[in-house]
């Protein structure tokens, strides 16, 4: 049912496609003329649905795009493991896209509560913790063996910080990555609203600090987006209603300067844009690409993650 | 002694008691910035759910109120737990908590309304299946005591006391083209029995009225009836009347 692009499907240039988050206002726009973007990224639990019109908006979003898909609600961080019905929905749909990417957070969703099952239905944040690693790296492991490929995993913006917390958050990333042999997805915007929430530095400084932690090659695709802007000492939620930040921007150059060329995702999920304003987004990233990874001659980042494990 | 799983297991279900609690951050003055962010998980827990429970009944939406149903939102939230990771699957209840509340005292047609929003939105969501035509050779055999009829999995057959469907309908328009005087007057005390049968076709999900007598028909075909025994029990029901209109609106899986 996919139809790729020859073009896209070799890693080199893969690891250059700009795309933007595909939501339901933009169906149509999307579906009707030619379009400046690589691929779109679908969040999979809206695709859920087995019958009725979903499956055939896919089939036509799959016939016009590469698509990644992003869960939200698997919960690779909960300790009480991921619910099986939903890791077989989502399997069912990995094969139905044959999708470029996959990927979702490093949180929990799954728990219990008053003795019951429960899903969070938010991307709760993880103590970093050796504990809480184990538990990362058993549920990583198997979400790549049930779905037979590699998933790329992304760091959190979080609104809590845990006192149980032994290891910082790259420690713990780059641990999962060393154990899973899963990729890496860095929302920049979440850097930049978590070092406003949390750091006393500037959050540029402390977001680039961040970056520098990550091991090279370990980067499979960029977040980029923006945020509401809140009162002094007001906590900054990662709403993604806004165009992407003059620091985000900022960020972005500095991460395809550590990085290379990586795959790149406009994310703007609330008070939408127009399509071509959304698609104005991707082609400034693109530029910004070009500029960075070829005017520098930074190279390609690692083509390994587009493919299977 | 408790494992550092265990340990885990307990952490993490606590921040989980805190977020869905009944006693909102909004009323904690004290603003550390643990009581923030479990604020922001709060509202942020609220507002998906809210939008998600108007994207399934937006009739409902449309008559209370965001507001009214934010409260009901966040009453459901403790009644029926999000459990499936989409938040499509969750607010079947949404009627039987309207019964409870005092709206229904006053608009006793909401629970009505949601149940019919409720079987809509399953109903576009289920898989339909194709006819199976050549099962349709199996109304020749000679004993039809072993032949079955089949309908759609997406088929449900349903009765209201209110007019559901007009009322579910009239709010398809915009808010200024309703005709508050045609609503109010399917909002009164119901007189008739509304019976419906709520089925897909072409991927879309389909309303049409029964008479009683189709409705009984597809109930015993529903419980499994044979063929024999539903033309016993119908003596003057029009088989293969009935078999068209089954074929041409998509009830229809075949014959067993």
């Amino acid at each position: 049912m996919s139809c790729l692009n020859t073009a896209h499907t070799r890693g080199e240039a893969l690891s250059s496609m700009v795309g933007v988050g595909l939501r339901h206002p933009h169906y149509k726009e999307a579906l009707l003329g030619s379009s400046s973007i690589d691929f779109v990224e679908v969040h999979a639990e809206n695709f859920f649905a087995e019958g009725g019109i979903v499956p055939a908006i896919l089939d036509d979003i799959a016939q016009q795009y590469p698509i990644s898909l992003h869960s939200t609600s698997m919960g690779l961080g909960s300790a009480v493991g991921i619910n099986r019905d939903y890791l077989q929905r989502l399997k069912r749909l990995s094969q139905k896209v044959t999708p470029i990417l996959i990927s979702d957070h490093a949180c929990f969703t799954w728990s219990n509560l008053n003795g019951n099952a429960v899903h969070a239905g938010d991307l709760l944040p993880l103590e970093f913790s050796q504990q809480s690693l184990q538990v990362m790296t058993e549920n990583v492991d198997k979400v790549q063996q049930v779905l037979g490929r590699k998933i790329l995993v992304e760091n959190l913006s979080s609104y809590v910080e845990f006192r149980f917390s032994n290891m910082s958050e790259t420690e713990f990333l780059t641990e999962l990555v060393n154990r899973t042999g899963c990729g890496l997805l860095v929302d920049l915007n979440n850097l930049i609203v978590n070092a406003h929430n949390f750091s006393d530095e500037s959050s540029l400084q402390t977001a680039s600090q961040w970056l520098q932690q990550l091991p090279t090659g370990a980067v499979g695709e960029i977040h980029l987006a923006g945020y509401t802007p809140v009162a002094e000492n007001e906590l900054i939620i990662d709403d993604h209603s806004q165009p992407v930040s003059d620091e985000c921007w900022s960020l972005y150059r500095t991460a395809l300067k550590q990085f290379g060329a990586v795959t790149t995702l406009i994310e703007w999920d609330n008070n939408l844009p127009s399509w071509p304003v959304l698609l104005d987004q991707a082609t400034k990233a693109r530029s910004i690409m070009s500029e960075i990874t070829i005017m520098k001659n930074v190279p390609m980042s690692e083509e390994g993650f587009l493919n299977g494990i | 002694m408790e494992s550092e799983l265990d340990i885990l297991c307990r952490r993490q279900e606590a921040l989980i008691a805190l977020i869905f609690s009944e006693q909102s951050m909004l009323e904690n003055k004290e603003e550390d910035q643990m009581s923030k962010g479990l604020k922001i998980y709060q509202n942020n827990l609220l507002m998906t759910a809210v939008r998600a429970l108007s994207l399934k009944y937006p009739v409902i939406d449309k008559m209370i109120g965001r507001e009214a149903l934010s409260g009901l939102t966040r009453k459901l939230l403790h009644i029926e737990f999000p459990a499936s990771g989409d938040w499509a699957d969750w607010g079947e209840q949404l009627s039987s908590l309207i019964m409870t509340t005092e709206l229904y005292d006053q608009h006793p047609y909401l629970a009505e309304i949601a149940s019919f929003e409720w079987f809509l939105h399953e109903t576009a969501r289920g898989v339909g299946t194709e006819l199976n035509v050549n099962s349709l050779a199996r109304l020749s055999e000679q004993n039809l005591k072993s032949v079955f009829i089949q309908l759609s999995k997406t088929l449900k057959v349903l009765s209201f006391h209110y007019p559901v469907d007009e009322i579910w309908m009239l709010h398809q328009l915009d808010e200024s083209q309703i005709d508050t005087n045609e609503l109010a007057v399917l909002l009164k005390e119901p007189i008739e029995l509304r019976r419906i049968v709520m089925y897909q076709r072409e991927a879309v999900p389909c309303v049409e009225r029964l008479t009683e007598q189709e409705q009984a028909w597809l109930i015993d075909v529903l419980a499994g009836l044979s063929l024999d025994q539903l033309l016993e029990k119908y003596v003057t029901f029009d088989l293969s009347g009935w078999l068209s209109v089954a074929i041409e609106e998509q009830w229809l899986e075949g014959l067993r």
